[in-house]
């Protein structure tokens, strides 16, 4: 082979390998969709843009803002008792819009860095995550009432339990920290929990708070001290906060591999752990005796309490959020698909899609 | 094939930097940087010996004979410029392919000091994905992103301890990228004839590039600016090592080529 040859070879392979550089991901910020419902609109974080759909036919009723914000995307939106729609956003900013007509309400001054994790609205309070590591608690037009520095980023929503006057914040420096509500003195931290938290804690109502960490386990606290009560260890890293249902978890990991633990001891509920599909990345939805749960690949699946498997739906694209379900519906929000949102009834059937129009 | 190859052997060792050196981001960028441009060394040398060896070329009396010969003919031009550069044994892309070899690196580097820093669940769980076993990611992330005023992760002047003069936020990162990009484009151009077209392509590159890279170190995260603002320096550090810095660049060449015209008339 000539040099002019070798020459060409070589500026072919680079040639390749650039332009799969150029159309990679790695580099690009964003998350996955985010769902929130009334009982008939239905409110879709689509990257920079939030849509707001009838529920019955998926339908557009408007989109916010017209023109994609360019500097990011919404994370989950949030409904709030006094009627209005908190959409928490990359460009670190917390907006409050009109659900009914997208005006909005009000925004929030800058709170430090982008804002990945959900509010979480209780007691006429705000109480917004953000990435520079604070929680701000703001009250219901927006304004700081006050902020408290953890030593990471904060992605989780923050949760709180009945009566204890607090609200629980999982950080990614491993640590839950639990402050009261109203002043946001600390009551108490939990000790390093070997991994950064960011989904959102579960709460038993006799004062377990669980929690999954990228340290690859199940974490129980003891809510009232924080003090760590058992362990439950996984194959991979547990993006997101368990659901409870009956006194059993039910989490995922990222390798796959699905747990149903009780809660009262971190035994498993089940002789084996079941591996569906792909990875788990956000937390199953129990309704009644079955268990809808998506996966990274492109399948919604029903699962028994028990851990069979009763039916699966491929849906398309890759799906990382939870499913939502409201009355007999279904949502799935697929990314990397033609249909932003599709629709389905509890049998797994589909209703309707939505792909949005290009305006 | 590109996370195979580039991006996740890149963001492995920048961690594992990061790992191995006090858990300071802004370390583990400088060190990486530092390894990177050891690394390409051999690239540079010989992308520098082909700019040699070609300015030798163009200043040559044959050079400039078949040049002045074949003023009107492009074509006999070229085929003559050929026939010089197998006599001289110069290979005309000799020192265009390492630049080109250079360019996965440059932008693999980019990547993998974005991705390192994951700043939304997608990108994070894109890093879970390509760090190795030896990592113990579950230990280390978040990386800590805060060095001197900055947090890596963020625009310089979106960082919380950022410098403020009456109230505006001085991008002080931003300003060296830019003065040191100037330098570097100033200081590595090799001394020509400023009425040739490629000194004046050279001369506006000089301008372009500052307030290109100026602008991308005020836009991005910090952690780039850092990456450019290093890797700046240690350019102009290596060509000093290689005898190749044109000091006399940095001198006003105006009356040089006003003399040049006068004399010309």
């Amino acid at each position: 082979m000539n040099s002019k040859k070798i020459l060409l070879l070589i500026s072919l392979v680079l040639l390749s390998i650039l332009i799969s550089g150029c159309s990679s991901s790695a580099g690009i910020s964003t998350s996955w969709h985010g769902l929130a419902v009334s009982p008939d609109i239905v409110y879709l974080s689509a990257g920079p843009q939030v849509y707001a759909l009838d529920l019955k036919t998926g339908s557009e009723i408007w989109r916010y803002p017209d023109k994609p914000n360019a500097k990011g995307f919404y994370a989950n939106p949030v409904l709030t008792p006094d009627g209005q729609l908190l959409l928490p956003s990359y460009d670190k900013i917390l907006y409050s819009i009109d659900p009914k007509t997208r005006a909005l309400n009000w925004s929030s001054v800058t709170l430090g860095n982008h804002l990945v994790g959900s509010p979480y609205v209780t007691n006429n309070m705000i109480y917004q995550p953000s990435s520079d590591g604070y929680i701000y608690a703001l009250n219901m037009t927006g304004n700081i009432v006050w902020k408290k520095e953890t030593k990471g980023p904060l992605w989780a929503q923050p949760t709180s339990s009945p009566d204890c006057g607090c609200i629980y914040v999982a950080s990614m420096d491993h640590t839950v920290y639990s402050y009261d509500a109203l002043s946001g003195d600390l009551f108490w931290q939990s000790p390093e929990l070997g991994g950064s938290l960011v989904g959102t804690p579960a709460v038993s109502t006799d004062g377990v708070l669980y929690v999954g960490t990228f340290g690859s386990e199940m974490v129980a606290l003891d809510a009232t001290n924080g003090s760590i009560k058992w362990r439950f260890g996984t194959e991979d890293w547990v993006w997101s906060g368990p659901v409870l249902a009956n006194k059993v978890l039910y989490f995922g990991d990222l390798s796959g591999y699905f747990y149903a633990v009780n809660a009262e001891n971190g035994t498993s509920a089940w002789p084996n752990s079941i591996q569906p599909q792909n990875s788990i990345v956000d937390k199953p939805v129990v309704l009644e005796d079955k268990i809808y749960l998506t996966t990274e690949g492109d399948t919604l699946f029903i699962l028994s309490t028990d851990g069979n498997i009763v039916t699966s739906r491929v849906i398309g694209g890759l799906i990382y959020g939870s499913p939502l379900i409201t009355g007999d519906t279904i949502l799935v929000a697929p990314t990397n698909f033609d249909s932003l949102l599709v629709a389905l009834n509890l049998d797994a059937n589909q209703k309707w899609t939505f792909t949005p129009a290009k305006k | 094939m590109w996370n195979t190859f580039i991006l996740s052997p890149m963001v492995n060792v920048l961690i594992y930097v990061y790992d191995l050196i006090l858990h300071n981001f802004g370390i583990a960028i400088i060190i990486f940087t530092i390894l990177i441009k050891l690394i390409t060394y051999p690239l540079t040398a010989q992308q520098v010996r082909g700019q040699q060896k070609m300015q030798g070329l163009q200043t040559s009396p044959k050079y400039k004979e078949i040049q002045k010969k074949y003023k009107d003919d492009k074509e006999k031009f070229a085929q003559e410029q050929m026939k010089l550069y197998k006599e001289m044994g110069i290979n005309p892309l000799g020192s265009c392919l390492p630049l080109v070899i250079q360019f996965p690196i440059m932008i693999g580097l980019y990547q993998s000091i974005s991705l390192a820093m994951a700043s939304a669940p997608l990108q994070l769980l894109t890093l879970s994905r390509n760090l190795y076993a030896f990592i113990p990611a579950s230990v280390l992330i978040p990386l800590n992103s805060k060095f001197l005023w900055m947090n890596l992760g963020l625009p310089e002047i979106a960082s919380p301890n950022a410098f403020y003069i009456g109230g505006i936020a001085i991008p002080i990162m931003t300003i060296l990228v830019v003065l040191t990009t100037f330098l570097q484009s100033k200081l590595m151009t090799p001394a020509s004839n400023p009425g040739d077209q490629g000194a004046q392509m050279s001369k506006q590159m000089t301008l372009m590039m500052p307030i290109m890279m100026g602008f991308i170190a005020y836009s991005l995260a910090s952690g780039l600016a850092l990456y450019f603002l290093v890797s700046n320096l240690l350019a102009i550090a290596q060509y000093g090592v290689m005898g190749q810095i044109n000091w006399s660049n940095l001198l006003p060449q105006k009356t040089t080529s006003k003399k040049k015209l006068s004399s010309k008339n």
